[in-house]
């Protein structure tokens, strides 16, 4: 028996010392690639004339893609890669997807910066607009000003480009897909109270005081049954376009200081706490922890909400009641719809940057967007054509032609979202303390002031 | 010595135990119950507890986005392996510190102790260069191999029900003729099954629900664990609360079971290690 004890314990420590170095082997027997590249952030001449010359390719060289992998949107940016791929079977260039599977941007960054740093980072990626400036400033993009002369801007709302991949007239990325905001409404609900619908035209949306109105005769009922009238979030990113609407700047003057504290901003950030605190027609963060806004709009609970294009797609799947689309809320009459362009790059420390720009010209191109808009993910697409040609399968043919016109029109009132090197670092800082004025701890003119000296003092510290 | 108990306070007793029972099985239920509806029942109000309908086409969904099984094989590869190893590792090392005298014990206790305070996400990025220098990357090696070879809080458990062992039972099996090994096998660890089924628990449920490392260290789709695929089912935009729901509800089964056969070692021993502690 004692023998039997030791004969099972030794067996076990042997299987699992075997297990642990089959692990191992694999990785060592399948890894065909040369030595790290130690130097990951530093891009050389050398490896940017460092593709493939030797008699060994004629198989085709294969680019890492990094991808964030959302269940939801794996199929859309796998048809994307497929198109592209297509493309460049004659280059002998292949593009494969490292899917990242990370619930946020930040979870992203962590695992694309760490690839980097031992000099295995992907080839290229799509990274969020927000984190852009970031990544420019530290230098792990490539720069391809010179590469898109390449590239026939007449094909493409080329007014994209200039997003925050594009810093002192140079560009470090190209789009993925534009997102905006737009106001959803629920027109079953609006239909029972005998209410007009909120106006499709953006040069004359609904005005604030509207929205006041309305969200008052459209909440009803208390505690888990209350449905609310209106939602909207209070962020850094959407206020500018709220403020721009009354006339004021889009989060920053034109000196650089924080325009969050002018009368503008604080006419905004009024007409929220209005809404929230006398009125109760806005859920309140204790109404939106287990529950998204977007979720409570899905489930019937919430008459409007101001949200991005992003939630298209959640939207096109309501059955329960209609929804339509109209500008969103203006303090007088023309309306700014706040843009988010996440964009394709080449990560510094890629060994075959050329091909890297064919790959990405591949991705942005007509074949790769056609595949990629039916999807609806990504956003709305940047070539000219594909938008028209597809912009009924992407909005959705249950909504009304009206509905189709304001979802189009808000990509000619866009206004791009002033991200600079510390913008993620200052959202956050002033999420963290958004929660006191939303709970009614300070009013909402000292919110707009602490927010200030948060803005200020985080650009400062830089 | 019997204790009489009225019947009306064994009635109030029973009443608080099923509604703690309730809370606690409650938001099992809820995730099981979630899985099984439509999309546009999950946020029905009032909620729908009782559904008479079941949709498994959550289910169904699931195992077709992602690949489940596979990654139910992972987990289970790299936390079976991790519980087994880290339990071996930090009893023989706890036994080492309680039972046998060397140079600068003490101190080196203290250094292993020291490292509890270091944040995993510190050590990431480094941990990573070092390990993609000798080939580990994207094997479930990171994941296991630090993690079994040094467990400061396994020891550290360990050695405080070490403790607790006669010094004269020791001493009996050196006269016997017993060198360290054989006192380890054969009178310290049987000695020290409950804490072994404490720690052998805590290290299951810790590896199995997993995430940062894994997102750090694997990126072959192939090699990701459960709770990689689950996270894809939620995004910044949005939740697809049925499907994770469902993934969420396979993903505990291995769980429940393990807490169904060892339930009974597993309050003894948190039962014993407190009253030695």
């Amino acid at each position: 028996m004692q023998t039997f004890k030791k004969f099972l314990l030794g067996f076990l420590l042997t299987a699992m010392i075997f297990s642990m170095m089959a692990c191992g082997q694999n990785k060592a027997v399948n890894d065909n690639s040369s030595a790290n590249n130690e130097k990951a952030a530093a891009q050389t001449d050398e490896a940017k004339n460092k593709d493939n010359t030797t008699s060994e390719d004629t198989k085709p060289v294969e680019l890492k893609f990094a991808m964030i992998a959302f269940a939801n949107e794996i199929p859309g940016w796998t048809a994307m890669i497929d198109a592209a791929n297509k493309k460049l079977e004659d280059q002998k260039i292949k593009i494969s997807i490292q899917k990242i599977p990370a619930q946020n941007w930040p979870e992203y960054y962590q695992k694309v910066i760490t690839q980097m740093a031992a000099g295995e980072g992907a080839d290229i990626g799509r990274i969020a607009e927000s984190f852009m400036p970031q990544v420019i400033q530290k230098s792990q993009v490539v720069e391809l000003t010179e590469y898109l002369k390449d590239i026939n801007m007449a094909e493409y709302f080329d007014a994209t480009f200039k997003n925050a991949g594009y810093q002192d007239g140079k560009y470090y990325g190209v789009p993925s897909g534009v997102y905006y905001m737009v106001m959803y409404y629920n027109k079953d609900m609006f239909d029972a109270a005998n209410l007009p619908y909120p106006s499709s035209d953006w040069n004359n949306a609904i005005s604030f005081e509207q929205v006041r109105e309305y969200a008052k005769k459209l909440t009803k009922g208390e505690g888990a049954n209350k449905t609310f009238g209106f939602y909207a979030g209070p962020y850094m990113a959407y206020i500018g376009m709220y403020s721009v609407s009354l006339g004021g700047k889009n989060v920053f003057n034109d000196d650089g200081t924080c325009a969050l504290g002018s009368p503008e901003s604080k006419q905004v950030y009024k007409w929220f706490d209005d809404m929230l605190r006398v009125d109760k027609t806005m859920p309140r963060p204790t109404d939106t922890k287990v529950m998204s806004a977007m979720d409570m709009f899905t489930s019937g609970r919430i008459a409007m909400i101001v949200d991005g294009t992003w939630s298209h797609s959640a939207i096109k799947d309501i059955k329960n009641f209609r929804v339509g689309v109209a500008a969103v809320p203006a303090g007088n009459g023309k309306a700014y719809s706040s843009m988010f362009v996440d964009n394709f790059v080449i990560f510094k420390g890629t060994k075959h940057e050329e091909k890297a720009w064919e790959a990405i010209k591949a991705v942005i191109s007509k074949e790769g967007f056609d595949a990629l808009a039916p999807t609806g993910v990504g956003g709305l697409p940047i070539v000219r054509s594909t938008m028209e040609n597809l912009k009924d399968e992407m909005i959705g043919t249950q909504f009304e032609e009206s509905d189709k016109r304001a979802f189009i029109d808000g990509l000619d009132n866009t206004l791009a979202v002033p991200y600079n090197e510390n913008y993620q670092e200052i959202d956050q800082m002033i999420n963290a303390v958004m929660d006191e004025w939303l709970m009614g701890k300070v009013t909402s003119d000292e919110f707009a002031d602490k927010v200030v000296g948060l803005v200020n003092e985080g650009m400062k510290a830089k | 010595m019997t204790f009489n108990r009225s019947k009306l306070q064994n009635a109030l007793i029973h009443i608080v135990l099923s509604f703690v029972a309730i809370t606690t099985v409650m938001p099992f239920y809820w995730m099981a119950v979630t899985s099984l509806k439509t999309p546009e029942d999950i946020f029905k109000m009032p909620p729908i507890l009782f559904p008479t309908y079941f949709y498994t086409q959550n289910y169904i969904d699931v195992f077709e986005l992602m690949p489940m099984w596979q990654g139910f094989l992972n987990s289970t590869k790299v936390t079976v392996l991790v519980t087994i190893g880290t339990l071996l590792t930090s009893s023989m090392a706890a036994y080492a510190f309680t039972k046998i005298n060397f140079i600068w014990k003490d101190t080196l206790f203290g250094i292993f102790l020291s490292t509890l305070m270091v944040p995993g996400q510190v050590t990431l990025i480094p941990l990573y260069i070092l390990f993609s220098k000798i080939g580990w990357t994207d094997t479930h090696l990171p994941i296991m191999v630090p993690i079994i070879l040094l467990n400061a809080y396994g020891i550290f458990m360990i050695k405080q029900f070490m403790h607790s062992i006669p010094d004269s039972y020791i001493e009996s099996a050196k006269i016997d003729g017993y060198n360290h090994l054989g006192i380890y096998l054969k009178i310290a660890l049987p000695m020290c099954k409950p804490v072994l089924v404490a720690l052998g628990t805590f290290t299951f449920i810790g590896n199995w629900n997993n995430f940062l490392g894994p997102l750090i260290f694997l990126s072959t789709e192939s090699k990701f664990t459960l709770p990689l695929l689950i996270s894809s089912f939620r995004d910044i935009y949005s939740v697809k609360w049925g499907l994770l729901m469902a993934a969420s509800s396979v993903s505990i089964i291995p769980i429940i079971i393990l807490y169904i056969f060892f339930q009974r070692f597993f309050v003894e021993g948190i039962a014993l290690t407190g009253l030695k502690g």
